[in-house]
């Protein structure tokens, strides 16, 4: 490869901004031609994943792909979202494009980042979902308007060269290359295997990678797997096939796999690694410590080996007492369909063992999806609600993000997010609601899990209860008063029923943690604006004398906008006898 | 029988690499059992060290330059007081052999496969020359 000097560097970097500014112009323009439908639908494929969507076309989607009215995404595509192959997306993009979208299902859904799992799913939300991030990656991290094969073989421009070189990157989508690989693009397939086949050292073997494993071509996959067995010294070639084994189809992570087991790969760092990611064994924060790399060993890899390939051995792994055993096979499950591990959870809490049903849980915290651990978690808490190490282990994935929605609520931002700080409006005139249908179908659902969680609430002596260890010897599982409060806060703001708030505002001294006194705070700011009973008034005042400066502060600025009775008055007289001399200054400020 | 071992000498500043005897107790024939006999040594001298239960000696200033050049200053104790399985140093060892972890010089020439024969006399002189592995992400 050419080496660059700096001042090489120095002109590339010009060439290499002065293109973007050029092609975001260009972006721009093709945008703003845009129907209005298509412009709101551009804001839901920026969204992340977590986000809810709002625009029309969304809605389209996904109910098309719910209901059979469009058999696969690429119909949707062609229907409805033609327009963004204006230049919005290259127009030459196109065919690769629709192709993509009909194979997402094939591919992990989590991929992509430190928590990714190797977990599948024709689930239409998460589909839907997923097909808009394609759609917005095409047109983000597509730079190149060139034939992709004319990029790889620096075939391009002196400028888009140097753009490529300054920008490290082929800068092209992995599922263009998957795309001509599975047409059987002769130029391409060659191009790739003398590159499999050299010494792993092309500048665009990530792209190339990622690419062959989300093809159908078994002929590039066994390529791949030869690579990967021929790394030896290269421990950093051999940690980006892993790191991109799982993200593509089935087929191709079943020969990276067997490559791996065959040949006694796991005694490498980077592949047990790899291996413990994909199984979610390591945690995101454990992944340099070598004690932890313990936990994965020869007899796991053959344990996950067998349950991918044997569905009996499987279901015989998922009946057994060993947690490895258990975990493994509804991992195994996930892998091929997401909806079949939930299942597999939903059987075991109900003729499953105690122990079989917690280990379930520790594989309902790996799921990445949000709606699928509240989904079970939901299931799960409904019918066992008096265990309490099992409500350690379910209700951190029960109405995930709480904290965040109520955030949006008190500060009158967008659910969907995308908002900066300046954003936020604090309103203390008025107080705010949470949507119930944000978590629950219905009141009556909503009553009962109120009930069910004060319940639990009620059940936790002191602060919190831990289970150490729990499923897993490194593992452990806290159940807390405060999370129980949040999820209780949620219900009472949107049940819109005074009793109950009344009822949660009595233990807010209860949040605590990491993020406990900005939990405070949020819930101080839902329940307690423009209080509507004595009691509220009265813990209002209260809270006015928080340990917590935010929650004083949120306390304080609520009294102000109020209207509070005189018993509230004379015991925020008596508080000026308090030490701390914000509370004191704040008491004396007030009308 | 007896082979002269290069090893590199830790703080000296006129020769980097020094022979050293090394014991072995078979003589081997092929490059395995020569890796095999030299771990056996090394192990079975190590567990006589935890046997006896060898106290920390001082470090001198010299001491700790000399080790800081390999990044590690330790008074090489065991204090897990647990000895080493030799079967197993041996098979880490001929695995290391096989993935390129490590190489084998007898006198200037290179040494091959594991199968591959040697002649060793008494006092011929063998380097082994640690190899690192290649981390860091490709693009």
């Amino acid at each position: 490869m050419k080496k660059y000097t700096e001042q090489d560097r120095v002109k590339m970097h010009s060439t290499y901004r002065k293109y973007m500014d050029k092609l975001e112009q260009e972006r721009k323009e093709a945008h703003n031609k845009l129907s209005p439908e298509l412009k709101e639908f551009i804001e839901d494929c920026r969204r992340p994943k977590s986000e809810e969507c709002v625009s029309a076309l969304y809605g389209d989607l996904y109910e098309g792909l719910s209901s059979g009215g469009y058999s696969c995404p690429s119909e949707f595509i062609k229907a409805k979202a033609e327009g963004l192959f204006n230049g919005w997306i290259f127009p030459r993009r196109k065919d690769a494009v629709l192709y993509a979208a009909d194979q997402l299902h094939e591919y992990a859904f989590a991929a992509g980042n430190i928590h990714a799992r190797s977990f599948r799913t024709n689930d239409p939300k998460n589909l839907a979902k997923r097909v808009m991030e394609l759609l917005y990656r095409f047109s983000e991290h597509d730079r190149f308007d060139a034939d992709i094969y004319d990029i790889m073989t620096d075939n391009i421009s002196e400028e888009l060269l140097e753009c490529k070189y300054f920008a490290g990157s082929l800068c092209v989508c992995s599922e263009e290359l998957a795309y001509e690989i599975d047409r059987g693009n002769k130029r391409i397939i060659g191009f790739v295997m003398d590159e499999l086949s050299g010494s792993g050292a092309s500048f665009s073997m990530w792209t190339l990678i990622e690419g062959v494993v989300k093809s159908h071509s078994s002929e590039m996959h066994e390529a791949l797997g030869r690579l990967l067995l021929a790394a030896r010294l290269q421990e950093g070639l051999r940690q980006s096939i892993c790191e991109k084994a799982d993200l593509g189809t089935a087929e191709a992570f079943k020969v990276i796999f067997r490559v791996i087991t065959e040949n006694g790969l796991i005694r490498y760092s980077s592949v047990k690694r790899s291996f413990g990611t994909w199984l979610g064994i390591i945690a995101a924060a454990d992944e340099g410590r070598a004690s932890d790399l313990e936990r994965i060993s020869q007899k796991s890899a053959e344990l996950v080996n067998s349950c991918l390939n044997d569905p009996v051995a499987r279901e015989e792994c998922l009946s057994s007492e060993d947690s490895m055993k258990i975990y493994i096979a509804l991992w195994a499950k996930g892998f091929y369909e997401v909806r079949d591990m939930l299942d597999g959870i939903r059987k075991l809490s109900k003729t499953g063992s105690h122990h079989q049903l917690l280990t379930a849980g520790y594989a309902a915290l790996n799921l990445c999806e949000k709606e699928l651990q509240h989904e079970i978690a939901k299931d799960i808490i409904f019918a066992h609600y008096s265990e309490q190490d099992v409500m350690a282990v379910y209700l951190p994935c029960f109405m995930p993000g709480v904290d965040w929605y109520i955030n949006y609520v008190v500060y009158s931002v967008p659910v969907s997010g995308g908002y900066s700080s300046r954003e936020m409006k604090e309103d203390y005139t008025k107080r705010r609601y949470c949507e119930l249908s944000h978590y629950f179908d219905s009141i009556e659902e909503g009553e009962q899990f109120y009930n069910i969680l004060m319940s639990i609430y009620r059940g936790i002596k002191g602060k919190s209860v831990e289970f150490s260890p729990c499923i897993f010897p490194w593992n452990s599982a806290v159940l807390e008063k405060g999370e129980a409060i949040m999820r209780l806060a949620f219900l009472a703001s949107a049940l819109h029923d005074n009793d109950k708030i009344d009822e949660v505002a009595e233990h807010f001294g209860d949040i605590g943690g990491d993020y406990g006194y900005y939990n405070r705070r949020r819930v101080i700011m839902l329940l307690l604006t423009q209080p509507e009973t004595d009691k509220q008034k009265r813990i209002l005042a209260e809270e006015v004398c928080d340990k917590a400066e935010d929650a004083r502060e949120a306390a304080f600025k609520i009294i102000d906008n109020t209207d509070i009775p005189r018993e509230s008055y004379l015991f925020l007289e008596s508080s000026l006898r308090y030490k701390n001399a914000q509370i004191r200054a704040n008491i004396i400020k007030l009308p | 029988m007896t082979i002269k071992v290069k090893l590199k000498q830790l703080g000296s500043k006129r020769e980097k690499l020094k022979e050293n005897d090394f014991y072995l107790e078979n003589v081997p024939h092929t490059v395995g059992e020569l890796i095999t006999e030299s771990v056996k040594t090394c192990a079975e001298s190590y567990n006589l060290r935890v046997r006896s239960g060898e106290e920390a000696k001082p470090l001198s200033a010299g001491d700790i330059a000399a080790m800081s050049e390999i990044g590690k200053i330790a008074f090489g104790i065991n204090y897990g007081g647990k000895e080493a399985d030799i079967s197993e140093a041996v098979e880490n060892a001929l695995q290391a052999y096989r993935d390129g972890l490590f190489c084998i010089f007898i006198g200037e020439k290179r040494a091959g496969e594991l199968d591959e024969k040697i002649v060793l006399d008494e006092n011929d002189i063998v380097t082994f020359i640690k190899l690192t592995m290649l981390t860091g992400r490709l693009w």
